[in-house]
Parts: C-alpha cells; structure tokens; sequence
C-alpha cells in the first residue's frame, strides 16, 4: 500500500497539482500576510518575509505533507503586545526587539522539536485551548474593528473596553459628514469574506475571497484615477505601504533587550502560541489528507523553529502552520510540500511584479479580512458548541476566556489549566486516591490471541495522564484493531473523550476499528457524547435515563435492525440465572442493557450483568456480557468448555467429565460435564458437535431449561455481541433440527 | 525468627488498598514485603482460596532470580491444579529503539516489538524446559507487555482477575521514598490486585 501512495505521489504526476494549489494559495496568502503584518503593528513585508522564508524552509526540511505554512493569526495578539512592551511606545523600535525575540523563540521551537514534544499540544484540555483561541478572536476583532471602520486612534486601558468602543466608532462614523469611504470599503471587505461561500456562481468561485477584496480595493483606485474627476478619498496614512525597493524590507533583529523581563515574556508568549497553533494546525490537517498519511510533527516543528528563527533574522515574523490555508490546499488537490513551496515562489513573485500595485490597498479592507478570522474563532456556534459540552465545560471555556482577556495569554492559560484541575477534582468520585497517584501509570495495552489490541485504563484518566495514553494508541499499526477499556475507570474527562473521538475517526479512515468499552455505568456530566463521566453511585445509576453512552445507541440500533427490544435500565433480581452453575459461587448484583428477543418459539436475551464474589474486604465484581437462550425444550444439565478452564466450579460440583465416542477430537478440545451421561450423549448429535468444532469456543452451560452463552470475562463489544446473537441463534437452528 | 528456622514460605493476612496513613507509615505485612527473609504469600482474599488458584499471573522479567520464581510458582499451581498459568514478560517500552514519528518508523517499531516478544518468548520457553513441567505446560500462556515495570503485570491481574500474583524478592530494601516514587514491586504493594507470592532466592 505504501508503495502505490508513493507511484501516486511520484514528482512527474503531482508537480501540476501542487502548482495549482500552490498558486491558489498564494492568492489568499498575499493579502492575509499583509493584513496580520499590519495588524501585528510590524510593516506588512514583515508578513511576506514569513510567507515566503516559511514555505520554502517548510517545504524543504518539514515532515508534514500538505500543510502550508506562513504568519498565523493567533500570533498577531502577541507580537502586538511585544511591540508595545520592548518599544516604550515606539513602534519601530519595538519591532527591532520584537524580531529578537522571535529569533529566540525560533531557536527554543526547533529545540522542542529535537527533544520531541510535539504532542505538548495534546496536554492542554481542550476547553481551555478553545478559550484562549475564543479570546485570540476578540482581540483580534477589538483591535482592528476600529481600523475597518477607518477610525484612528481609538485607545482603551484593555481590551474588553476596546470592544465596548466599538458603537463610538460607528458613531462617529456617521455624524462625520463627510463620505466615509474608508469605513465602506472596510465594511465591504467583511461582507465579502462573509457572503462568498453563500454565492455559488463558478466564475466567482474561482476567485477566493481575499483576492477579490485586493482586486476590488485595487480597482476602486483606478476609478478615480482614470474615471472620475475627483481626487481618491483616501489618505496615504489609510493605505498599506510596501517599501519599492526589496532591500529595505529587511530588517535585522536587536538583541539587546535579551535579559529585560518583558522580552522573555514575549519569548515564552510567542513560543507557546506558535508551538501551539502549529500543532493543531498540523492534527487537523493530517485529518483533511485525501492520502491518509501521518505527519512527523516533530520533524515539522523542527522545521518551523528554524523557519521562524531565519524569518526573524531579517524582519519576518513568526512562522506557523496554518489550518485555514492548508484546507484550501488540501481542496485545491495538493499532494505533497511541494504546495507550500509553490505558494511561496508566488508570492514571492507577485511581491516583485506588482508591489506598486498592492500600495494602492486601503488598510481597512485588510482589517476585514481580519476581522472576519477573528469572528471565525470567536463565532457564537464556538459559544453554542461549547455550551453542549456541558456546564463545567462552558465555565472552564468562559473563564480562560476573561482572563485571557484580561491577564494576557500566558497567564490565561494557567489560570484555564488550575480552573480545569479545581472543576475535575471537585467532579471527581475518588479525590484522596486521585490525590495520593495524580500522575502515576494507569494505563495496560497487551495483544490478545486474536491479533486485536487490548487497551485498559485505571483510575482516573484525565487531560493530567492522556498524553500516555495516546502515546499507546499511537504505537498501534494502522492494519490493527483496538479495544479501550475504561471499566476501571472512575473517572474520564472531556478533554480525553473528545481525543478518543478522533482517534475512533482515525481508525475508521484507516479502515481499521477502535470500540470503546466500559462506560455505560459511567454518567455524563451532560448529554453531549464528549461530556466528562464519573463512577456512578448506585442510585444515581437506579435512576439513570435518556441518556445513552455511543455504545447503548449503537446496541439500540442493533436491537431495531434485528426487531428486538432494548432496555437500558437495571434489573436488580434475575432469577433465570441463578440455577446456572457458573452462578453457584458468585452473587448477581443487577443486569442491565438487555436485548430481548423472539424468533420463531425461541426467547433470547442479551445482558450485561455486574456480579460478585465473596462479601465485603474480599468482593470482587466482574462485569460481563452473556447470552440466554430458552429453545423452550427440555435439556439435559450440562456445561461445555474449553478444555481446562474454569474448573474451579467443578470442584465444588457433582460433574464429571464425559467424552463421547467416535469424536476424539472434540473431546480433546472441550470438556463437557454433567450428571445425566446418557442424556447428554443423546443431545450431542453428530451435527451439533461439527457445529461447536468449526465455531470459535464459546462458554455454554444448561440448567435443564435455559442456555446460557458467553465468551470473555469482560463486557462485550458490539461486534463481539452480534457474533454472540447470531452464534445463539445457529446453534438453536442445530437443537431444532435433532427435535 | 524467619532467619532463625529458616522458614520456606511465611503466609501473612494483607488489606487490599491501604489507607494513606498507614501506607506510608507502613504496616507489618508490608514491612516484611519490602525486605522478605523468605519466600512470602500475602493473601487478601481468604474465601476465595476455597476453590483453589485457578489463574495465577507470574512475572517473567528478565532478571537471573526469575527462572527459579517461575520454577516455585508453576509447582505452586500444580499442587492448586491452577488451570490458567500466564507468564507475563513485562518489557520497557524503551526497548524498542525506533521512535514512532510516522507511518515508516510505526512499522519499523512494530517489527522490532516482535522480535523482542520472540526473544522474550523464547526465554521463558526455555525456563520452563528447565523447570520440566511438561504436564503443565498446555496450561501456560505467554503474555508480552511493553510497559511501565512493575505496574503493568498488577494491572494485567487484575484485568485477568487472577487469583495469584507470583513476583521476584526486590533486590535492595524498599524505603520510604520508593512509597513516593514507586517502582516495580511498589506499585502492587500500593493497590493490591489479588493474593501476591514473593518468591524469595533462598
């Protein structure tokens, strides 16, 4: 399989593609470099050195495959604040110390990828990250609303008073009398990032959004240059401004600030929030790959260390992944980081063609480009969504997101991480044991006989110890199965059933499967399948409905698809099984999740059941999934197994062991044991003992009435539970015919 | 007094899961695990042994007290006509020597976890040749595990509901600081699965 991927992507059949892409890129690239340059406070070349110093480096060195790098927009935030911190209020300045601290903060990427911590991303819980990003939004909408609207010098002491400027601006926008172009073509600009993807006509497709926004401000020049008898209304303090010459682009970068607290806290923002917004970037593309193909992230983030280091040497600002042009590429047919390199030889030549041109574009078209991203990562449906996963979710989303506002990102992160820690710890079942082993192993993978991976977490699993967690899930071969067992759990949070989501999607795409056991006794903290879940108390779990677990729906489904009933709530006394000997040592606590059904004369019934053994000190609970069969005939008193296990109930029973003539083979292989000799060697027909010799071993057992049939000591998967029905029903299929 | 007979094998009653006080205090059927004079069996669960060990989970670490552990356990489970042996190799995931990054280093990583259960597998076969339990031998299962050492193979028991836990003497004394951070044989003195046997050299 490798080797045809690799004849699909060989250079002679994709170099097109990927110029094709490449150069679609490229036109959203061009103007969005410029926007977050500006935005960020540093010239717009700033923007383009980063596109084009990161594209080629990336593609060169990286170990991702179709994602496209350049400036990101979650950086303009920091750099933003740096260049107001290290340049006391002048800007220029502060770029100068700025483009040092980006030049460090390159060198510590590359070191985080060279010490392989390129799954620190997977230890931040999600709502926190999905807080920050809300507040990266805001801030971004704060800052350059103003600047889209055309109103200079808006200042506020922090950036929910920037936000509450807003209707002053649109105010004074209107009572100023004169045409507020400026504002109208900012306005304009939104609207268009808004409203493209509701316009379907191809031609206009064809064109992205940003571009068209370049175009039209472009044009909107000429008209009054060549049509109109007027001067163009726009002052040149409204317009960007590209330096002719290329040369004087280039900036060095000052370190003489190294040791100044405010310059390492720029170092630590701008590393944090680049490592970041690469790694997500880099995970989600890697989901968006038509070729399924892993990235090497921490080759890539070594690659983007070095990228942004020598884009920081001569002016440019960070370099990052970028989710939002990566999924263009991705659309556009990309195939390969040739991509990247293409996007940036485009921009590098239309740098070099047209910069005359792109100094006609008014800043506030740019600003609605941005303000559009920013509305993107602070939308209400982020709201809405984040309100579904659950109310310790949406406070813990809330919170960061205020503080980030307020205490910057740093420390709005901290503050969301203790938040999601106090919420956990306060949810939690088992505080003391959590307390005494908050980072010990918990987590067992081992292969079992059938070739599937068998993977059981302990205690609680929380955003705390996930990263061992997937570090197993990751070491798993693409072609393998996996079962997650979280039955020893007492405790799993939101944050690890969300990355278990993706990793089920992962596993499906590589068409293998990843099931999930062991959370129906566990009770969401809300409906939402992420929500975090805790141990239930027996009574909360008496009372337990409405909401299913993926694996109560999925058996719902099943149980609709074959017409039989489905009930999820627990039945405390089950005096079918009682005479069964497997039952004689052990205490059934309650049943639950049963599958009733009727076909022909037969009744079956599929249950999960918790039963123990021994009383209080020495319980011990086991849960398992059996099937019992009533053929409605009468049996004789019997119990087959694989030969030799499970002879501890023999110990303490009447039976012993029977071996039928002629069938040596069979007897070898199970042992089947009973009291009435002759009457199971009348039942055990020819035709049944061929049946249970080319079936898998089940554990079956009679008591005189009922079949009880069973597999694993565990809980069933839902796979493993349609084999055991249809495994039931064959095998009743084979009574009914000796009858 | 265990020196002075020289006691075979010392059965001590245990808690499960010891209150936090007491555990890092220490009680005395801890005390005597983390320096065993001899062989010992900690028993959790007295009822139970009613109906015999029916799975026992032995360690298979690679270390030179292991074959005669194994030699003692597999008598042990042919006198309690255990049905289910399984001998668990527990191996550091730092083993392997590939480091998974992508599709080409994750099979080339598998391969190699192969290779090393062979190995791992052939080793303990060849103890068992030693310890000439052939009778016993259709029982035994071999389970590699690549894992934390010392808390995998309780996880595994208790997973396996086993009903004996069969592992080497530790080789220095435990002290309190190994409680705070645990290694091997701590980690199944901390949260007990089932019945534990120390095997002791001697």
């Amino acid at each position: 399989m490798a080797k045809t991927i690799q004849n699909d992507l060989s250079f002679k059949k994709t170099w097109h593609k990927d110029l094709l892409s490449g150069f679609v890129v490229s036109l959203i690239a061009l103007p969005l470099a410029l926007g977050l340059a500006t935005a960020s406070g540093v010239p717009p070349m700033a923007g383009i050195i980063a596109t084009i110093i990161g594209g080629i480096v990336v593609s060169i060195l990286g170990g991702s495959h179709v994602t496209i790098s350049g400036p990101g927009n979650g950086l303009v935030v920091v750099i933003l604040s740096s260049t107001i911190a290290l340049g006391n209020g002048d800007p220029i300045a502060g770029y100068i110390y700025t483009l040092g601290a980006i030049v460090v903060s390159g060198i510590i990427i590359t070191l985080l990828g060279f010490l392989r911590l390129g799954n620190l991303s997977d230890f931040f819980p999600s709502a926190t990250i999905q807080g920050m990003l809300s507040a990266i939004g805001l801030i971004i909408i704060a800052k350059q609303i103003h600047v889209m609207l055309g109103v200079s010098g808006v200042e506020a002491s922090n950036n929910i008073m920037l936000l509450a400027a807003v209707p002053n601006s649109i105010a004074y926008l209107i009572q100023s009398g004169e045409v507020p172009w400026v504002g109208i073509i900012g306005l304009l600009s939104l609207g268009i990032m808004f409203f493209y993807s509701k316009i379907t006509n191809r031609t206009f497709q064809s064109i992205p959004a940003p571009m068209w926004i370049v175009l039209i401000a472009i044009g909107f020049y000429y008209y009054f240059e060549l049509f109109s008898t007027k001067s163009f209304p726009i002052a040149s303090e409204y317009l960007i401004q590209i330096p002719s010459n290329i040369n004087e682009a280039i900036v060095f970068a000052d370190f003489s600030k190294l040791k100044e607290s405010a310059f390492i806290t720029s170092v630590m923002s701008i590393t944090l929030i680049a490592s970041i917004e690469s790694l997500l970037s880099i995970k989600a593309v890697d989901k968006l790959d038509v070729y399924k193909r892993r990235s090497n992230v921490n080759k890539d983030l070594k690659a983007l260390g070095i990228a942004t280091t020598l884009s920081g040497l001569v002016g440019g600002l960070p370099v990052v992944a970028v989710i939002a042009r990566s999924s263009v590429n991705v659309n556009q047919g990309a195939t390969s980081r040739k991509a990247n390199l293409f996007h940036a030889l485009f921009v590098c030549l239309f740098i070099l063609l047209f910069s005359t041109l792109l100094n006609r574009i008014p800043l506030s078209a740019l600003a609605g480009i941005l303000v559009y991203t920013g509305y993107k990562l602070a939308s209400p449906s982020q709201f809405v969504k984040m309100y579904k996963f659950g109310k310790d979710q949406f406070i813990i989303f809330i919170l960061t997101l205020v503080a980030t506002l307020l205490f910057g990102l740093i420390n709005g992160i901290i503050i969301g991480i203790v938040i999601t820690f106090l919420i956990q710890f306060y949810l939690m079942e088992s505080r003391l044991d959590f307390l005494r082993k908050p980072m010990r192993p918990n987590t067992l993978m081992y292969e079992e006989e059938d070739g599937r991976f068998h993977l059981s977490v302990k205690g609680h699993s929380s955003f705390l110890n996930f990263l061992a967690l997937k570090k197993k899930i990751d070491s798993i071969p693409a072609n393998k199965q996996l079962v997650l067992d979280f039955s020893l759990t007492s405790f799993v949070d939101n944050s690890v059933m969300e990355h278990i989501h993706h990793f089920t999607e992962d596993f499906k795409k590589k068409g293998s499967i990843l099931e999930v056991i062991g959370l129906d006794i566990h009770d969401p903290t809300s409906s939402h399948p992420f929500a975090a879940r805790r141990m239930m108390r027996l009574t909360a779990f008496m009372k337990k409905g409405g909401i299913l677990t993926n694996r109560q729906q999925r058996l719902k489904d099943f149980a609709k698809e074959i017409e039989w009933k489905f009930k999820t709530n627990s039945i405390f006394e089950v005096p079918e099984l009682e005479n069964f000997p497997f039952f004689k040592a052990k205490m059934i606590d309650h049943a639950y999740n049963i599958f009733h059904g009727f076909s022909s004369v037969i009744d079956f019934k599929v249950m999960d059941l918790e039963f123990y053994e021994g009383e209080f000190i020495a319980q011990e609970r086991h849960k398992k999934t059996l099937l019992l069969v009533d053929p409605k005939i009468d049996l004789p008193k019997f119990r087959l197994d694989k030969e030799r296990i499970f002879d501890k109930i023999a110990a303490l029973a009447w039976f012993q062991e029977i071996n039928i003539e002629g069938h040596e083979d069979f007897s070898k292989r199970f042992s089947l044991k009973g009291e009435d000799e002759d009457g199971i060697k009348k039942f055990f027909t020819n035709e049944l003992i061929l049946f249970l010799e080319s079936h898998p071993y089940y554990h079956i057992e009679s008591n005189g009435e009922k079949l009880l049939i069973f597999k694993s000591l565990r809980v069933a998967t839902i796979s493993e539970i349609k084999a055991l029905v249809s495994y039931g029903k064959e095998l009743v299929n084979h009574l009914t015919v000796k009858e | 007094m265990c020196y002075q007979k020289k006691v075979d094998l010392l059965v001590l009653g245990a808690i499960q899961n010891e209150a936090m006080l007491r555990y890092y205090i220490g009680s005395v059927a801890r005390k005597i695990s983390r320096r065993p004079p001899c062989s010992l069996l900690l028993v959790t669960k007295p009822n139970k042994n009613e109906s015999g060990l029916n799975s026992i989970v032995i360690s298979g670490i690679d270390h030179p007290k292991t074959s005669n552990t194994i030699d003692m356990a597999l008598n042990f489970s042919k006198n309690f006509n255990s049905n289910e042996v399984v001998i668990v190799e527990e191996v550091r995931p730092s083993k392997v020597k590939t480091r998974i990054e992508d599709d080409l280093t994750l099979e080339k990583a598998f391969e190699e976890r192969e290779n090393l259960k062979k190995k791992e597998d052939k080793r303990i076969n060849q103890i068992i040749e030693l310890t000439k339990n052939d009778s016993l031998k259709s029982n035994i299962q071999l389970k590699c595990i690549f894992g934390k050492v010392g808390y995998s193979i309780g996880h595994f028991a208790e997973i396996k509901n086993a009903d004996l836990l069969v592992m080497n003497s530790p080789d220095k004394k435990l002290g309190f600081l190994d409680r705070f951070f645990p290694h091997d044989l701590e980690y199944i003195l901390s949260d007990m699965p089932c019945d534990l046997m120390i095997v002791h050299p001697n």
